[in-house]
């Protein structure tokens, strides 16, 4: 059932913590969301982790909650993830979700919850991440839980890391701080608003058009990102290109050529910091709660493999698809730009 | 045997709870078990509630409950505000025994009511259902000092029993057309697991790929068929079973 007026709109409420009712990014947000019903609330979690949530349902209505995130607020970087040879490889989450919603996302296996939350202490992060500088350098991913370039026209914080991280450039631009920020988005006039730090890297997830029509649902088409990730190269930022994760459909060798012709056309690719490629990989413990909700997904019922805990594609296929994907890639940039993700 | 009286028919079942916390919560944990309620079934709380004054705020206002504060624990439920069922919203305090203003709390940016029921049912009902699927709608009988009588009570409740129908029969409607009917298909496969001589492992094998052909709109019905026609199934035995499986995963999934 479809009819108007049958369902809240999304954002039609915002759920906000006392103690973040007083920040400076709570107002500016509230400001931006004028018609939204505020409800005040003790703590995030009570809405958060409660039990037998439907997170399908809260995607399709999110309401959005704003909380100070206590605790821990700097996590080493998942054995799934790439580090790009990277040691110190870190995340961060100062929002927790997405605006975007594809069906493979792993939050939907990890998070109880689909409201979007977005922590408001963003200084406290600020803080943390250099306490861990004191120690050693970073190389800190922080649009991982999340796509933050999506909701930066809320929040500001693509801005916000950008210029912090600038501020740990160094002398050559690299310093002891290295960020990635990673999208689905294709923003476009932000390049020219934001200072290109050599020490800021902007990562596009790329997939053939078909599979974002698919699965990617809400997300900007394969050319709209290609055409921003070529503008913020021209503009001199860092970019990084992320083919991952490669997901299976019936033409998928095609399919990905296609992809891999598109973006050399527009973009010179030995430009790129580099590229990242990765088959569908998922813990089995995040998979079996996607299964359960998402009966109808054909790409999270898929009888993957599972081993040391992870589900994946059947390893022959998983090495004929990033070996095709990385063949592709090598006709365009250096082989040493090229990180397939270690699946020993 | 039934504790509670109980009203309906298939799709929706109406139950008089009584008042009070114990009461509520009794009544949801029997009817709820008594229907067999799941995770795609309903749960509508509508009943009366006293209120702190507000403006505007007269007897027989009707609201939908956005927050429920339990008094007695502190603790706070939010049913999840994905269906709107066109009331204006409030915050509502469950308490022990009836509002008499001596319970007063400051209201912040919607009414605030009282009522002794709702905070119990949401926990007898989590144990069912989801907080997607629970509606706590609440009409105002009295601010506290005054008696209520039979006739101001009825009188209360059905100021607003129009919208409060027309939501209840969308939710039904809404709720039956989610709702699948998956026996024939179980039974099926049930079959099929018998004929390929099935061991567990390949028993769930074949749980798999039945989620993802169903998911995938692959025909595996027509794909089973040609196999019955042709001889292949059932298989004589496991070993059969096991290859026909293997070319099942070759031929239907990528």
């Amino acid at each position: 059932m479809t009819e108007e007026g049958f369902f809240y709109k999304p954002f039609s409420h915002v759920y906000v913590e006392r103690r973040a009712m007083d920040r400076e990014i709570t107002e500016k947000i509230l400001e931006r969301l004028p018609g939204a019903a505020l409800v005040p609330v003790d703590s995030y979690m009570d809405l958060f982790g409660r039990k037998k949530q439907n997170p399908a349902a809260a995607r399709r209505n999110q309401a959005l909650i704003l909380a100070v995130k206590e605790g821990e607020l700097i996590y080493p970087g998942a054995p799934v993830c790439q580090d790009f040879g990277n040691s110190h490889f870190y995340y961060t989450s100062c929002e927790m979700n997405c605006l975007f919603d594809c069906e493979y996302c792993f939050l939907k296996g990890m998070y109880p919850s689909g409201y979007h939350v977005i922590f408001v202490n963003i200084e406290d992060y600020f803080e943390k991440t250099e306490e861990l500088l004191r120690r050693h350098p970073l190389y800190l991913c922080v649009s991982y839980d999340s796509d933050l370039m999506a909701s930066e026209r809320l929040t500001g914080y693509v801005r916000l890391w950008s210029e912090f991280t600038g501020r740990h450039a160094g002398k050559k631009g690299t310093g002891r701080l290295l960020t990635e920020i990673r999208t689905k988005s294709a923003p476009g006039k932000i390049w020219e608003e934001l200072t290109p730090y050599k020490n800021v890297i902007f990562a596009f997830t790329l997939s053939p058009a078909g599979i974002i029509e698919r699965y990617e649902h809400g997300t900007p088409s394969l050319s709209a990102r290609i055409e921003s990730a070529a503008k913020a190269l021209d503009r001199g930022f860092p970019v990084r290109l992320c083919f991952d994760p490669i997901i299976v459909c019936s033409s998928w060798r095609e399919a990905y050529a296609d992809m891999v012709s598109q973006v050399s056309s527009s973009i010179d690719m030995r430009k790129l910091v580099d590229v990242s490629v990765g088959s569908f990989r998922i813990s089995a413990e995040y998979l079996g709660r996607m299964r359960r909700a998402m009966p109808g997904s054909a790409l999270v019922q898929y009888p993957y493999e599972i081993s040391s805990g992870y589900y994946h594609y059947p390893r022959k296929l998983m090495e004929d698809m990033e070996g095709f994907l990385t063949g592709q890639l090598a006709a365009h940039m250096d082989k040493e730009q090229i990180f397939r993700w270690d699946n020993q | 045997m039934k504790k509670f009286q109980c009203f309906g028919g298939n799709s929706i079942c109406l139950t008089v709870t009584g008042a009070g916390p114990g009461q509520a919560a009794c009544a949801a944990a029997h009817i709820l078990t008594l229907k067999g309620a799941g995770r795609k079934d309903y749960m509508i709380n509508f009943g009366s509630c006293g209120a702190e004054k507000f403006p505007a705020l007269s007897v027989g206002d009707t609201f939908l409950c956005r927050k429920i504060m339990d008094h007695a624990s502190g603790r706070t439920y939010y049913p999840d505000l994905f269906i709107d069922p066109s009331f204006p919203e409030a915050d509502l305090i469950s308490l022990a025994k009836p509002y008499d203003g001596s319970q007063a709390r400051k209201p912040e940016n919607v009414p605030l009511l009282y009522d002794m029921e709702a905070s119990f049912l949401y926990q007898a009902a989590s144990l069912f259902m989801g907080p997607d699927h629970m509606f706590f709608i609440k009409a105002v009988s009295d601010f506290g000092e005054e008696k209520i009588d039979a006739g101001g009570l009825k009188a209360a409740c059905r100021a607003h029993e129009g919208e409060l129908v027309d939501f209840i029969r969308k939710l039904a409607a809404y709720g039956q057309a989610d709702h699948e009917d998956r026996e024939e298909e179980n039974e099926r496969l049930l079959r099929l697991a018998e004929d390929l001589h099935c061991s567990e492992t390949m028993r769930q094998q074949l749980i798999s790929y039945a989620r993802y052909f169903r998911a995938a709109g692959i025909d595996v019905e027509s794909y089973i068929g040609e196999k019955y026609k042709d001889g292949v199934l059932p298989c004589r035995d496991k070993r059969e079973g096991k290859r026909l499986l293997a070319l099942m995963r070759k031929e239907l999934i990528p």
